[in-house]
């Protein structure tokens, strides 16, 4: 990552206009100081989601083909999965502060969302335990496969239950997505450089790997 | 801290103990977040369920509950610091709320919002009505809808978009 600190420079620069200049104020939320916590909040949540069901596919790979590769990929996903599990909840937070008027509620979704960050929490735990032999590697495939199973779960909770936490809006079961044009290019763009950076965290892990 | 990990680490024949014992605590976290799923997954009635089992004789007095609708328009009222006002939904439920307390900043007429409180049987001072069911709420939250759009448009639009809360609103 210190080699593309240019790049990083740019895009960063490029989030901070995006979101605190282009982007239109929202209608009920107002200004940016608290719509820009959806291109904060909502690009994390997706990424961590998108990281634990690659991390699984990953470890069934490694289940079934045994090569230790795909193992090391499934795990340098999870490691980024947590991390933005774990800026989902914060971002959600301080989000849920200012908007409902509450750091914290157990509704449906929340909770859901804390399940998956520690079942990912857990994964991180028992690989440490095991250190890298093929039983840590199996448990720990196990893990991930489980915690992709939640996945799904977290992503429909406010369909199925009644919560605090409002449905969604880009993946809606019928009808196109409630959200500005404007808005959605910004978050699409956040999204964009979400990925990137995690995918340059597993690269980065991995060369570290095979340089040891 | 975690130094029955090391030991654990080190040596293989207590691994599958220390294994089963975080697997058993792995599973007992999930039976209690699950357990308390089942409790979370309804997290608010609307007025028309509450209105029902009030008229069926059902509903309890002193039990803590939250009730989920948008602020009428034009009932929010304050006396001496205590806020009342009157939520409702799309079937036309109504519930009166009690709160004395801070507000949410978002908290509007036409916004949607969740009270928790109860109903209760005795009240000290003078705000109780026999008659009336009137809910003492001691925490309000905002729930805000799921659409984002931009600000300029006019008002009788911006009121069907703040209706839209719980569940996709009818205001007029």
């Amino acid at each position: 990552m210190r080699k593309n600190f240019p790049l990083w420079l740019i895009l960063m620069i490029f989030v901070n206009l995006a979101i605190f200049y282009w982007s239109p104020p929202d209608l009920a939320q107002g200004m940016g100081k608290r719509v820009f916590m959806l291109y904060l909040h909502v690009p994390f949540a997706w990424n961590s989601f998108l990281t634990t069901v690659f991390a699984a596919l990953t470890s069934c790979l490694y289940l079934w083909k045994k090569e230790p590769e795909w193992e090391r990929i499934s795990r340098s996903l999870i490691e980024v999965g947590t991390v933005s599990a774990f800026l989902t909840l914060m971002t959600g937070s301080i989000w849920g502060k200012m908007t409902w008027g509450t750091w914290w509620v157990w509704d449906a979704r929340l909770t859901t969302m804390l399940i998956l960050f520690l079942i990912l929490c857990a994964y991180l735990i028992v690989r440490d335990v095991y250190g890298n032999n093929p039983e840590g590697q199996r448990v720990g495939s196990i893990i991930s496969i489980i915690a992709a199973l939640n996945v799904p779960l977290v992503h429909l909770s406010v369909n199925y239950w009644r919560t605090l936490h409002q449905g969604s809006t880009i993946f809606r079961q019928e009808g196109p997505p409630k959200i500005d044009g404007d808005m959605f290019m910004i978050l699409l763009a956040c999204f964009g450089i979400v990925i990137y950076w995690s995918f340059c965290c597993v690269k980065s892990r991995l060369l570290k790997v095979e340089n040891e | 801290m975690l130094s029955f990990l090391e030991k654990a680490r080190k040596k293989p024949a207590t691994m599958n103990r220390t294994m089963i014992s975080l697997i058993m605590a792995f599973l007992a976290i999930l039976w209690l977040v699950f357990s308390g799923i089942q409790d979370a997954s309804l997290f608010f009635y609307f007025p028309t369920e509450v209105e029902q089992s009030i008229i069926s004789d059902e509903m309890e007095q002193d039990a803590r509950i939250r009730i989920g609708g948008f602020v009428q328009p034009d009932s929010i009222s304050i006396e001496d610091e205590i806020i009342f006002f009157v939520l409702t939904d799309d079937e036309r439920g109504v519930v009166r709320v009690r709160y004395e307390g801070i507000l949410p900043d978002m908290f509007a007429e036409g916004q949607g919002a969740v009270a928790e409180g109860m109903f209760p049987s005795e009240v000290d001072g003078g705000y109780f009505f026999p008659d009336e069911w009137i809910f003492y709420a001691d925490d309000i939250f905002v729930k805000h809808g799921e659409e984002y759009s931009k600000e300029h448009l006019d008002k009788t639009e911006m009121k069907k978009r703040f209706g839209s809360g719980i569940p996709s609103g009818t205001l007029e």
